[in-house]
């Protein structure tokens, strides 16, 4: 079905009151928990899907969705005036949002990040309908080894550009395919790593996975951390105007962002993150004065945010249209759809119009939702962030408890969040990062039955992944990924080493 | 030992003795061939290459400087105390006593939290979780001791 229809489609779905309700919902959350710092994009939606089984599956996806692109409008608020990340991805925006707010322009900084966020959000929606339908008919021509390949380049993706050592972001994803090995297999229907206990039989509970990993965690890691100086600018309408200059400085830097934005958000295995930070990178590179960054730039506040968000939207096109997750909140996204019964690939633009479509004018829709909410209600954002964290830390927890609690009204799976929570504080305290073992656990079951296939298919023959040209293709990207990050942490033990030489006294 | 890695020391050799952990007791489920993978074959494999991994972290730790590892551990003992208390009293106790003594014991964490503001936090998330589970989202949950 051509765009055009598609969209008529998509706007009728999308225009229902139960799904427009629900999108609201969806980004208003989103908004609130990208402002406060400690809950995330990932605690949230994890927390929300037991309660997506009570609605209608596209209201549901739709509030997801809206949750995980509205969080990355707030997540620049916290950056701004508390030099604390409200969301991983805004952590670019406290480098010279922070200096704006103490220069007094906190609210110019505000008001840019808004705009530059709708602007990334916008063009990346329109690059998801430009190119899901190719993506997706070229996903038809995959085969078994095909998707093989592009998870295992997704999975590399993520290992190397997480922050630390690629071996260590390897190690994670491992663990995390190991981890979703645990439960019966399908094939042979054994059931593998249960110790004997029957509620590990179906594998380990993905929810009680990603609260523990990353909600519980994140709270033992945030309490009684002290919190930089307190909101004290007064934001009104008039201080949030942004002058000529700051507008003309921002137009191309936010485009720049937003091209940066959609390639990463659809390259599997990258996400918001990662697109934010190589366009402020990028913007100091190509500015005409670098030494403006790091003391209220505001190209260096508005790229990473258009950026940023066109990277949440476009992670919707490997997700969407291939099945493939592009990092750890699509990843749970895709748990969420396969809940709901609802198969992502190919066929779901074929076979489910009325979901895809509907879907991605949804997107539309909260984004505008989002302008209107954010420039008047900046000031209330501002003052949730004077809410005390101890207020909220034990609400949050019990939230995660009765969560997990109500997916089988079990409580043993309550305690098994407890126990995966400590193993996620202890890969905090050790520096080990979660999300590419949250990826890694999502894929691994699909992984396998892929990897099985495909060799079924060959008749064991391991060459059908380089035989095939665009196996070889994604196999051959995946393996200068790998060499190019490998190479990177070379060349920093060995300056590291150097500088030892140079200076004993400092090693 | 500061002169060592010590997080990525402890974390790969973690890593490790996991990675060995899981191919042995793989072996035991049926492994088959490249052409026809049983149960066992895809798990040994991540074992094994986590194991490596695991090595690949850990034996360079021993010749890099490393940060001290800083645990709270009053902290988590506490958050896990919250957690592990409503998941034991839930069904005892139910949904209002069992939020309040979560919301008593994770509390506890906190440096500035005084007793006067514990007792109201107990009672402000408990309505709170009242209303937003049991009332708004219609889940079924023994509220008070007798109404199980």
């Amino acid at each position: 079905m051509d765009i055009l229809n598609g969209l008529m489609l998509g706007l009728e779905s999308a225009m229902q009151p139960v799904t427009l309700l629900y999108c609201f919902i969806g980004v208003f959350l989103g908004t609130l928990i990208g402002v406060l710092p400690g809950i995330g994009a990932l605690a949230t939606i994890s927390l929300l899907l037991p309660i997506t089984y009570h609605i209608p599956p596209t209201a549901a996806i739709v509030m997801l969705a809206g949750v995980y692109y509205g969080a990355q409008y707030g997540g620049s608020t916290a950056s701004i005036l508390l030099n604390l990340p409200g969301t991983p991805s805004s952590a670019v925006a406290c480098l010279d949002g922070y200096p704006m707010a103490k220069q007094g322009r906190a609210g110019v900084a505000l008001f840019m990040t808004t705009i530059a966020s709708f602007v990334g959000s916008m063009l990346g929606i329109l690059a998801l309908i430009l190119f899901s339908p190719s993506i997706a008919e070229l996903g038809l021509k995959f085969g078994p080894a095909e998707y093989f390949s592009m998870m295992l380049l997704g999975l590399i993706a993520a290992s190397t550009m997480a922050s630390g050592s690629p071996a260590k972001g390897l190690a994670m994803v491992v663990l995390g395919l190991l981890l979703g090995t645990v439960g019966t297999d399908v094939n042979s229907g054994v059931a593998r790593f249960d110790f004997g206990v029957p509620e590990l039989m179906d594998g380990i509970n993905l929810v009680a996975l990603a609260m523990g990993i990353f909600g519980v965690s994140e709270v033992i890691s945030s309490i009684n951390q002290v919190r930089e100086s307190e909101v004290k600018e007064k934001i009104t309408m008039r201080t949030m105007m942004p002058t000529r200059k700051d507008v003309r400085d921002s137009i191309m830097p936010m485009l720049r962002g937003t091209g940066i934005g959609s390639f990463f958000g659809a390259l599997p295995g990258t996400g918001a993150s990662i697109a934010s930070f190589m366009s402020y990178a990028v913007e100091k590179k190509i500015a005409k004065d670098p030494s403006r960054f790091g003391k209220g730039a505001i190209e260096g506040v508005t790229a990473p945010e258009s950026a940023n968000n066109a990277a949440a939207q476009t992670a919707f096109v490997p997700t969407l249209s291939l099945g493939i997750p592009g990092d750890a909140v699509m990843a749970l996204m895709l748990g969420a759809l396969i809940i709901h019964g609802i198969q992502p690939g190919p066929l779901l633009m074929t076979q489910q119009p009325e979901l895809f479509w509907g879907l991605i004018v949804s997107f539309g829709i909260g984004n505008i939702m989002l302008m209107v909410l954010n420039l008047p209600l900046i000031g209330v954002w501002v003052a949730i962030l004077r809410i005390p964290y101890r207020v909220l830390y034990p609400a949050i927890l019990v939230f995660i408890s009765l969560g997990v609690y109500s997916v089988n009204n079990n409580t043993f799976d309550v305690l098994m969040v407890a126990a995966i929570g400590a193993v996620g504080y202890a890969m905090a305290v050790l520096k080990f990062e979660a999300a590419p073992m949250l990826l890694g656990f999502v894929l691994g079951p699909l992984m396998e039955e892929n990897l099985r296939r495909s060799l079924l298919l060959a008749r064991g023959d391991l060459m059908t992944f380089i035989e095939r040209p665009i196996s070889a293709g994604l196999l051959g990207f995946g393996a200068a990924l790998l060499l190019w990050s490998i190479w990177g942490a070379l060349k920093r033990t060995v300056r590291a080493s150097e500088l030892k030489k140079d200076f004993p006294e400092a090693a | 030992m500061t002169n060592k890695d010590m997080q990525d020391i402890i974390g790969g050799l973690a890593l490790t003795a996991l990675g060995v952990f899981a191919a042995v007791h793989a072996q035991t489920y049926e492994f088959g061939s490249l052409t026809r993978m049983g149960a066992g074959y895809f798990p040994v494999a991540l074992g094994v290459i986590l194991a490596l991994l695991g090595l690949l972290i850990a034996v360079p730790a021993f010749f890099r400087r490393g940060q001290p590892i800083r645990v709270e551990w009053k902290t988590f003992a506490l958050v896990m105390g919250g957690i592990v208390a409503f998941a034991l009293t839930l069904k005892v106790l139910g949904l209002v006593l069992a939020t309040a003594l979560s919301v008593v014991i994770s509390s506890l964490a906190d440096r500035d939290t005084r007793w006067k503001g514990r007792i109201f936090l107990a009672i402000g998330v408990a309505a709170v979780t009242y209303v937003v589970f049991s009332m708004g989202l219609s889940m079924v949950l023994p509220i008070w001791p007798w109404s199980l």
